[in-house]
């Protein structure tokens, strides 16, 4: 996820990287072990692995700068390595 | 901050017993007390720190119910799939709330304490009756858009901001506690918390000391389950208005409403009307109501989103 | 400048800097948290201490007193400044209102003091200990009660900060210029 983060520019004057990191990284092992979130349609299945997820559980990291395309192309990168 | 002794409670009647002094809290997932203690707004002298109490369990009740430990976290409550499955309007409430980081440390018991949002609540400029009975309530003539439109009074027209109380309003949860004496008791949601009347600073039905130590579900009653939260962001914000709603595929059902008063607010009476549709629903929840120009609106949001829950529900039942 | 010849070649167009996804120097350092902010600098400002701001609890109208004893015996606290012992107190070209305000108030939460310490914490324990006295001036707030006495300026005319008045949305050409 760091090295996603470097790649895909996901900061500028990186503040709140330490947070977008480490909360990324839990968030993904979320979605993985089938935990629910506000936009997860069907709660009696898993969730998706979606754009829509990730920016909803990602709304606990605020970036002023405004870093956050960037910073969810990196999640989605290394959340597509994962699938 | 100002200085504070800290202690681990053992068992719940010796944490009961530790908080029924003068200027003790329980602390829990501290989600709301570290907030309110680094503004100031709260001054313990004394933290019974709750967290090793094996109160953290879901487990089924004889009667088909589920009793939900007070330390359960927002998000494992949530999640746990009996809850998903029978109880869904709780795990869509809980799922509206806060981020995934709140969420993961908030208890089901911090959840049902935590105090408003009232900007002059948290303004120690402005004269509170919740902050120091008495001195008046600033935001009655005040910026007033995200405050109560009904149960208010002319003391205070703060509104309570948990969506999983509004979920655990319509299901009928009961809240079991336990009193430094030992005794026990379990207290109907309706009557947990308390209209501001001339003492907007006492907020709950609980006596000095008394520990929650669980909360407790009937029976499952089925329905489609639905929580809508309208608020001026998609995340992370609170409530302007909440709709939780159970319908039956006959067309009864119930409502209960978040962001529009101290409290959630249902009136059994009013759902009997849910057939004859929302309006007629709303018309008699905010009968009593006092809105100001700013916060009208909700009158109307809370009916629409109602009005959005009953037609969906007759397309998909 | 004037472009009335035509382009030719010139170094950026080898793309060999200009133009690439270069990563940036200080990415490894921010992505593992190990970048130093200015205030974690303890090798070129060691030791510093830390401020918190008191703001105006008022909007308008006078400090008429500021007690800082409180503050002053706390741990750790090093000094309250204030308008008045701060020294001579300038304002930024493009700062409305002085940063330490006082003894007049020009808006809500203006700073009017400052709790300097050796930890946060401690500033800001101290900052609820300073106790301000007041005289509240009447002042407007509310735009709707004061929109009648609203004055519509003309077009060209100067304001009291240089700024020339060049026409409201209604007013403005439609065609682009």
């Amino acid at each position: 996820m760091q090295a996603a983060f470097i790649k895909h520019d996901g900061y500028q004057c990186g503040y709140c990287t330490p947070g977008q990191i480490c909360s990324s990284v839990a968030m993904l092992k979320e979605v993985e072990a089938g935990v629910p979130s506000l936009v997860t349609d069907d709660l009696t299945a898993s969730p998706e692995a979606s754009l829509a997820e990730f920016r909803e559980r990602m709304s606990g990291n605020i970036c002023r700068c405004g870093a956050y395309s960037n910073i969810m192309e990196a999640i989605q990168e290394v959340a597509g390595r994962k699938a | 901050m100002r200085p504070f002794t800290y202690e681990r409670a053992r068992t719940p009647r010796e944490a009961a017993v530790a908080a029924r002094a003068e200027g003790a809290k329980f602390i829990a997932g501290g989600t709301n007390l570290l907030d309110l203690m680094k503004l100031e707004i709260e001054t313990p002298t004394h933290l019974v720190d709750v967290n090793g109490l094996a109160l953290d369990k879901i487990e089924p009740t004889g009667d088909g119910g589920l009793r939900i430990g007070a330390l359960v976290r927002n998000t494992d409550l949530a999640a746990d799939p009996r809850v998903r499955k029978n109880y869904l309007l709780l795990s869509r409430a809980l799922l509206a709330g806060a981020s995934g980081q709140l969420r993961n440390k908030a208890t089901t018991a911090g959840n049902l304490l935590q105090r408003t949002r009232c900007p002059y609540f948290y303004d120690p400029n402005q004269p509170c009756n919740k902050r120091q009975p008495g001195s008046g309530c600033s935001a009655i003539g005040g910026y007033t858009r995200s405050l109560a439109v009904v149960g208010g009074s002319e003391a205070c027209i703060a509104t309570h901001s948990s969506d999983m109380a509004v979920a655990m309003r319509a299901l009928d949860a009961k809240v079991e506690t336990v009193q430094p004496d030992g005794s026990e008791r379990a207290i109907p949601i309706a009557d947990f918390h308390r209209l501001p009347g001339d003492t907007p600073h006492l907020e709950t039905a609980l006596t000095p000391g008394e520990l929650i130590t669980s909360v407790v579900l009937p029976k499952p009653v089925g329905g489609k389950q639905v929580y809508l939260k309208v608020r001026d962001r998609a995340s992370y914000a609170f409530a302007l208005v909440s709709v939780g709603a159970i319908v039956h595929s006959d067309g009864t059902g119930r409502v209960a409403l978040g962001g529009v008063a101290p409290k959630p607010w249902r009136d059994e009476a009013a759902e009997a009307d849910l057939p004859r549709g929302a309006k007629a629903v709303t018309g008699r929840l905010f009968a009593e109501a006092q809105p100001t120009d700013e916060n009208a609106f909700k009158v109307q949001l809370a009916e629409r989103t109602l009005g959005a829950i009953l037609t969906e529900a007759r397309a998909n039942p | 400048m004037k472009f009335d010849a035509p382009a030719t070649t010139n170094p950026i167009d080898q793309l060999r800097i200009v133009g690439q996804p270069t990563d940036r120097i200080d990415g490894p350092l921010k992505t593992t948290g190990r970048a130093p902010y200015a205030y974690e600098r303890y090798d070129v400002a060691p030791n510093a201490a830390y401020g918190y701001v008191i703001g105006s609890a008022i909007a308008k109208g006078r400090i008429l007193s500021i007690d800082a004893a409180g503050a002053k015996a706390l741990p750790g606290v090093l000094a309250v400044l204030t308008a008045e012992n701060a020294g001579k107190l300038g304002k930024g070209a493009t700062n409305a209102a002085p940063l330490l305000g006082g003894p007049d108030v020009a808006h809500y939460h203006q700073a009017i003091a400052l709790v300097v310490a050796e930890s946060f914490e401690q500033a800001r324990a101290g900052a609820a200990l300073v106790k301000v006295e007041y005289y509240r001036a009447p002042g407007a707030f509310d735009l709707a009660a004061a929109k009648d006495s609203a004055v519509i300026p003309q077009i060209g005319q100067v304001g009291e900060r240089g700024w020339r008045f060049r026409g409201g949305l209604r007013r403005r050409s439609r065609t682009p210029r």
